[in-house]
């Protein structure tokens, strides 16, 4: 049976990559694809892995095995051993398909957003090989597949966050998105490299048998920081919103089932790693609960309906951190599942809303919409109930269960108080979103070209939406988390979660009528212009920083190397010591004969004293 | 062969008859595509389609929500009631009455 489930799940994964790659390869061999050809046979082949992901999926159900398949060797030494091996557990075979299902659906929806677009053939292609990267992420069973996997995403992160790299904006932002993750790549070599160097191993099953002492700190402070990057976590965070310069359907793959959640995915899998140490799962999760509120926070008071999203995000991965933190990484994997469909639904909708509106994206310029696009704002309502963490809604399942754990757990009062606050906070900006851009009434330019009768640009969304509303339960009921979950606990904490949102839903509804109110205008709080600015921090870590380094290496290069060669050791250091020397030979040199004569008797007089002290 | 493409013309308006709303105004541009045309100052035209299918969505919310409020309460208000220790009393507990020899 064994051999049976081994021989048809890595079949099943290997069919999948020579699916997406297909179209790849395809546009290679053709110098001159005709436009949308890429696209064909990237739905066809996004929907053929989806289906067979499924099937690995039900075979899984039904066999219920963690298995490592070993494809081929790749280099076998004395020392040190490494195959290409897959890893088929609950994490890779339940990841598969619902990062398919959601790429699928955005590819298809990326027909209409980029019809007018040139390079649409390119475009898919990058799609597709930053989907197969995240499978070769997800399945890899060694840190170098799996470093492979990352580097990829990496890479075509930049390129389709700037993909309409006329504009300096989107140059500016994938640089950003570059270089932020090169710090998160630090951390993962650095780890890679204590792994080789200690253990002699790569193979993430023999890692895991390494013993649990403090001396494993090192490596897994290398692997936070590797997710730190990659998921956006505070102080890491800023390439996030920026990377909303991309075209939607690009930040909608980025930020719901690739690309971010790899950061978080990576902890997942390093979990038995860092289960028994307080020390990192505390890092864990005063990092994850600072993201969640500073992000939230963040998200308040923007204007820019993608950069509000994008603060949900990382709000979200602020969550599945804290997950990480309490010891609970099925919940923080339940939750990249369930986030998946309902970030994927709200990043489309609002993608569909900005075309319709000829590009506008300020919510105060919107309004209305429930009227005027209403299959796109009932999807866009479900997706914000869902993120709410209403009750039943996919987010329901996992957020609240996060939460519930986090207030049973013996953690410190801050970072569950930081965590509840962020609760509050995304009830508020949820409501914000409704309100500006659903109800009231319109405040659009007056040229309208909205759609809603394009099937590619409507299917997609309502597909999305029924995943949103049902799939956090039949994930909830088909995964058997190996660590209990909390059954019961006192009323008021079982509850927190809900009221907390429901407060913040009822004052940000109070807070949006006022809005409509002639009030005396006020100059902008120092509370809303600190989250207004993004907390100062992109302006001071993106200028101070540079500034400093800047103005350090320019003191070296004209100060320091200067100072040293030219001046104080170099030819000035040579002239400055001849100088006095030249000078008082000089100035005895004058032609007078009193100096002359004074130096005749001085010398005879120290002749006459050698000679003295020389004879006698 | 021309009488052919009149009756598809024919069926074609026939068919719209059917379909909920009035009849859209489309174009297909050299691009490819199905685009609306641009409209100054004018809703857009909501087809009765449209509007069922965004309250059919809107509906299955409520309904999938309601039906599991209904039939599982307790994933929102908890499993069991949390015991009270201060309520359990010492035979209980198991705790011997204090003139006990």
């Amino acid at each position: 049976m064994k051999l049976f489930y081994a021989c048809s799940a890595s079949t099943c994964v290997v069919l999948i990559l020579l699916l997406l790659l297909y179209p790849v390869i395809l546009s290679f061999i053709r110098s001159k694809s005709p436009k949308f050809e890429i696209y064909y046979h990237s739905v066809i082949a996004l929907g053929l892995s989806f289906y067979i992901s499924m099937m690995l999926l039900l075979l899984s159900l039904i066999l219920p095995i963690n298995m490592t398949v070993t494809i081929l060797p790749w280099t076998n030494t004395d020392v040190f051993d490494m195959d290409i091996s897959l890893q088929f557990d609950l994490y890779s075979v339940m990841f598969m398909p619902v990062a398919l299902y959601v790429t699928w659906q955005i590819l298809e929806f990326a027909y209409t957003y980029m019809h007018a677009d040139p390079q649409i053939n390119r475009f898919f292609k990058y799609l597709l090989i930053f989907m197969t990267a995240m499978i070769i992420f997800v399945t890899a069973n060694n840190l170098l597949q799996l470093f492979i996997g990352w580097e990829i995403m990496g890479i075509m992160s930049f390129l389709l966050i700037g993909w309409w790299h006329g504009r300096a904006d989107a140059n500016i932002a994938a640089l950003q998105a570059m270089i932020y993750n090169r710090v998160g790549d630090i951390g993962l070599i650095y780890a890679m490299a204590w792994f080789a160097i200690i253990h002699n191993s790569w193979d993430i099953q023999h890692i895991f048998q390494l013993p649990q002492n403090e001396k494993i700190n090192l490596p897994l402070i290398a692997l936070i920081i590797a997710a730190t990057g990659k998921s956006a976590q505070f102080s890491l965070h800023p390439w996030l919103p920026s990377a909303m310069e991309g075209p939607t359907p690009v930040s909608a793959l980025l930020h719901s089932s690739t690309m971010v959640v790899a950061g978080i995915f990576l902890l997942v899998r390093m979990n038995p790693l860092m289960e028994f140490n307080p020390t990192i799962l505390t890092i864990c999760l005063c990092l994850g609960a600072l993201t969640t509120f500073f992000s939230a926070l963040c998200a308040l008071t923007q204007n820019d309906i993608k950069k509000i999203v994008a603060f949900s995000t990382s709000s979200q991965l602020g969550l599945m951190m804290v997950a990480i933190g309490l010891n609970q990484p099925d919940l923080a994997f339940l939750h990249i599942c369930t986030h998946a469909f309902f970030k994927a639904l709200l990043f489309l909708c609002s993608g569909s809303f900005i075309h319709s509106l000829n590009g506008e994206q300020d919510i105060r310029k919107m309004g209305g919409m429930l009227y005027l696009m209403p299959i796109t704002s009932s999807c866009f309502t479900l997706s914000i109930l869902s993120l709410m963490g209403v009750p039943f809604m996919t987010g329901f399942f996992s957020k609240d269960t996060i939460l519930e754990a986090m207030s049973a757990s013996y953690v410190n009062i801050w970072a569950i108080t930081l965590t509840l606050m962020a609760t509050s906070f995304t009830a508020v900006y949820s409501l914000r979103l409704i309100f500006f851009v659903l109800m009231g009434r319109p405040r659009t330019k007056p040229v309208s070209t909205m759609n809603e009768h394009d099937p590619y640009a409507i299917k997609p969304l309502v597909r999305l939406a029924v995943a949103s509303i049902i799939t956090g339960c039949l994930l909830v009921h088909y995964m058997v988390p190996p660590k209990m979950p909390v059954i019961t606990m006192p009323p008021i904490l079982k509850l927190a979660a809900l009221i907390v949102s429901l407060i913040g839903f009822v004052i940000a509804l109070g807070l949006a009528f006022m809005a409509n109110k002639q009030l005396k205008p006020k100059p902008p709080s120092g509370p809303h212009h600190f989250s207004n600015m993004l907390g100062f921090f992109p302006t001071i870590i993106h200028r101070f920083i540079p500034k400093i380094i800047l103005t350090m290496a320019q003191k070296i290069a004209s100060k320091m190397i200067d100072q040293t060669w030219l001046k104080k050791t170099g030819p000035k250091a040579a002239s400055n010591i001849n100088k006095p020397l030249a000078t008082t030979t000089s100035n005895v040199q004058r032609g007078m004969i009193k100096p002359y004569i004074t130096l005749f008797l001085l010398t005879l007089t120290i002749a006459g004293i050698l000679v003295y002290f020389t004879i006698f | 062969m021309s009488s052919f493409g009149r009756a598809l013309g024919i069926i074609r308006t026939g068919t719209q008859l059917f379909r909920g709303g009035p009849q859209r105004i489309t174009t297909r541009k050299a691009s490819g595509g199905l685009h609306d045309e641009l409209q100054y100052r004018q809703p857009p035209q909501i087809t009765k389609s449209q509007k069922f299918k965004s309250e059919f969505l809107g509906g299955l919310m409520w309904f999938w929500i309601l039906w599991h409020f209904w039939h599982n309460p307790d994933a929102v208000l908890g499993h069991f009631p949390w015991p009270n220790a201060s309520e359990w009393t010492d035979e209980e507990l198991g705790i011997p009455p204090d003139d006990e020899e």
